[in-house]
């Protein structure tokens, strides 16, 4: 059962990839500068929406697309995510002392290998 | 016909492309909000914790809170317990906290409350007093949170009071001694073989190489172990040394007199200044110190050179040297303690007849040098000023004498001057409306990295065993906090 077919599909799969990266970046944001976010916004209510146009765009009709070549770019963006992974789990993480470092690293490397998996996906 | 198809979905791909934009301009909008409200807005906020509500109580421990009472259409809880806590969310930049509290004005006589925010990662609390009957400020002359209390007194603001000497403030801010510089100070060896009952309090001047030592003697009168810890530190409050001399070996009660017992406090190259030394609370008597600084004081004695704790009766003397008139209390709990003790100011001699039991009695020293001779000691003496043992001991620590506000009240008649910022409560039909105020930045306090600041409601009585059983309601808490915006800083 398709609720939403052509253009509406678009617009609440676009809508919800938006408000989902949106809703990260807060939390991520909240999780660095604790009260940054939820001081001013229930972020609880925020996810709500996300939620509820996820289930939508569930059911709603995907556009096959065709698999796009892999770019130089999509590897610094990997590589950049990788980093910024790194740097949040260290910052986190920084009373463990050494634990920290390697805690972090580990991160930092499994985040740019998933992203290399998506990446490299040849079903995808 | 193809070319309406062609034109219908050219519309659709514009109007596509202007949904996509108006969604894009939703994260824009929430980010522009947040910077917004975070950096340039000045934003005041205020959360009502409704204590009476089902469900949460905001109140911790638990229990120290009762289930919600309702009574005559109010919902409430009681609170049993004399420290209770309740966070509070705390956004980036927010300077001051203003706290309001709807309590039942059940108090007993005497009773006080107050609102402590927590000032360190540790347990510490700044507290500000929000109820106290008997501090009735109203009608002194102020300047800012600066009462004048002492009617010859000047009325000024706080930075011309911290640069007043011979001057006592009371208080419940964080007033932040002045220390004085001390130009008669040499680092030589003093001792004091006065024989003091239990823990003591006294304040040095030195530099460089500090060296303490310590004699006791326990006395062995209750069971268990009668270890001392001695802790040094700055005026600021920061240890610089600490030591501890053990238990004598006997833990029984049996009244046996110990062995001296020695210990020594090394602090190394100190920047001279003012230093407290804490002896810890014990079972026994401190029969010498010897430190190497001609400069210690102390604000409160128990002089034990009394057959009454199996040492020989010896007299001792006290030494005053303060610019203004000073009040002594003095006490004994046993009969053999009562005495006249000899007063000489400036060659005038005259007795003070010590002669109640178990009461309080003060004697009035007028300015200048007295020496206080006790022949029987078994008393305990405090002073609003300090005192010392040894001729030319005395030295002023502070520039002014700060008391806590709310201290018995021999001491507060001899206060000048009172910083608070308390707000007397409101009368609320049978409830009291308590606030207290803290200001993020200038009293240091301690925000958790989750963003919140913890905060403390305070009644003293309740901690004692006759008032274990009353309960005080709290209906309700507000909170209020202000963040100033870019242009009000």
């Amino acid at each position: 059962m398709k609720l939403f077919k052509g253009l509406s599909a678009e617009i609440v799969s676009y809508l919800f990839q938006t408000l989902l990266a949106t809703y990260l970046i807060f939390l991520l944001l909240e999780q660095i500068l604790g009260g940054l976010a939820s001081v001013y916004m229930n972020l609880n209510y925020f996810l709500v929406i996300v939620i509820v146009l996820g289930v939508l765009d569930v059911f709603s009709e995907v556009k096959v697309k065709e698999k796009e070549r892999v770019k130089k770019r999509d590897y610094v963006f990997v590589s950049v995510l990788g980093i910024i992974g790194l740097i949040v789990i260290r910052y986190k993480t920084l009373e463990l002392g050494w634990l920290s470092w390697a805690i972090s690293v580990i991160a930092g490397v499994l985040v740019v290998f998933l992203g290399l998996l998506v990446l490299e996906d040849k079903d995808g | 016909m193809s070319e309406d198809r062609t034109y219908s979905a050219r519309s659709g791909e514009g109007f596509a492309r202007l949904v996509k934009v108006l969604v894009l301009l939703i994260p824009v909008f929430l980010i522009g909000y947040l910077i917004f409200a975070n950096f340039i807005a000045s934003q005041e906020f205020s959360y009502v914790y409704d204590i009476g509500q089902e469900g949460e109580s905001y109140l911790t421990p638990s229990e120290r809170i009762s289930e919600v009472v309702n009574e005559e259409d109010v919902d409430y809880r009681n609170v049993a317990g004399h420290l209770v806590y309740f966070d509070v969310p705390i956004a980036r930049g927010i300077e001051r906290v203003r706290v309001k509290m709807r309590i039942k004005n059940n108090l007993p006589a005497g009773g006080k409350a107050s609102i402590g925010a927590r000032d360190q990662e540790e347990w510490h609390y700044n507290s500000h007093l929000v109820y106290d009957p008997s501090l009735d400020v109203g009608n002194l002359d102020r300047v800012g949170n600066v009462y004048r209390v002492n009617p010859d007194a000047g009325v000024v603001d706080f930075s011309t009071l911290r640069e007043l000497e011979d001057v006592t403030i009371a208080t419940d801010e964080d007033f932040g001694l002045v220390e004085n510089i001390v130009l008669d100070y040499r680092p030589e060896e003093t001792v004091i073989d006065t024989t003091l009952r239990g823990g003591h309090v006294f304040y040095l001047y030195a530099g460089g190489d500090l060296s303490i030592e310590v004699k006791k003697r326990d006395l062995n009168w209750y069971v268990g172990s009668d270890e001392i810890i001695m802790f040094l530190s700055d005026a600021q409050g920061n240890l610089v040394g600490f030591m501890e001399v053990g238990d004598d070996g006997d833990v029984s009660g049996e009244k046996e007199l110990g062995p001296v017992q020695r210990g020594n406090l090394l602090a190394r190259d100190l920047e001279e200044g003012v230093y407290k030394l804490e002896i810890s609370d014990f079972d026994g008597l401190i029969t010498e110190i010897k430190v190497n600084t001609n400069k210690i004081v102390a604000e409160k004695v128990f002089l034990a050179d009394s057959s009454a704790y199996r040492v020989d009766t010896k007299q001792s003397q006290l030494y005053f040297d303060y610019n203004g008139d000073v009040k002594v209390r003095m006490i004994t709990h046993h009969a053999g303690g009562l005495q006249k003790v000899l007063i000489n100011q400036s060659g005038a001699v005259s007795a003070f007849d010590f002669n109640v039991e178990d009461e309080s009695m003060f004697l009035d020293l007028s300015a200048g040098r007295s020496v206080l001779t006790f022949t029987k000691n078994d008393i305990v003496l405090e002073s609003q000023e300090y005192f010392t043992f040894i001729e030319n001991g005395y030295f002023k620590p502070f520039k002014q004498k700060v008391v806590p506000l709310g201290s018995e009240d021999w001491i507060m008649d001899g206060v000048d001057y009172i910083v608070t910022d308390y707000v007397a409560p409101k009368e609320d039909g049978e409830w009291l409306i308590v606030e207290g105020g803290f200001d993020i930045v200038d009293d240091g306090l301690y925000v958790s990295e989750k963003g919140t600041l913890s905060l403390m409601f305070n009644l003293p009585y309740l901690s004692k065993e006759e008032n274990a059983e009353h309960v005080v309601p709290i209906d309700w808490i507000e909170i209020e906090v202000y963040k100033p915006g870019v242009w009000d800083k």
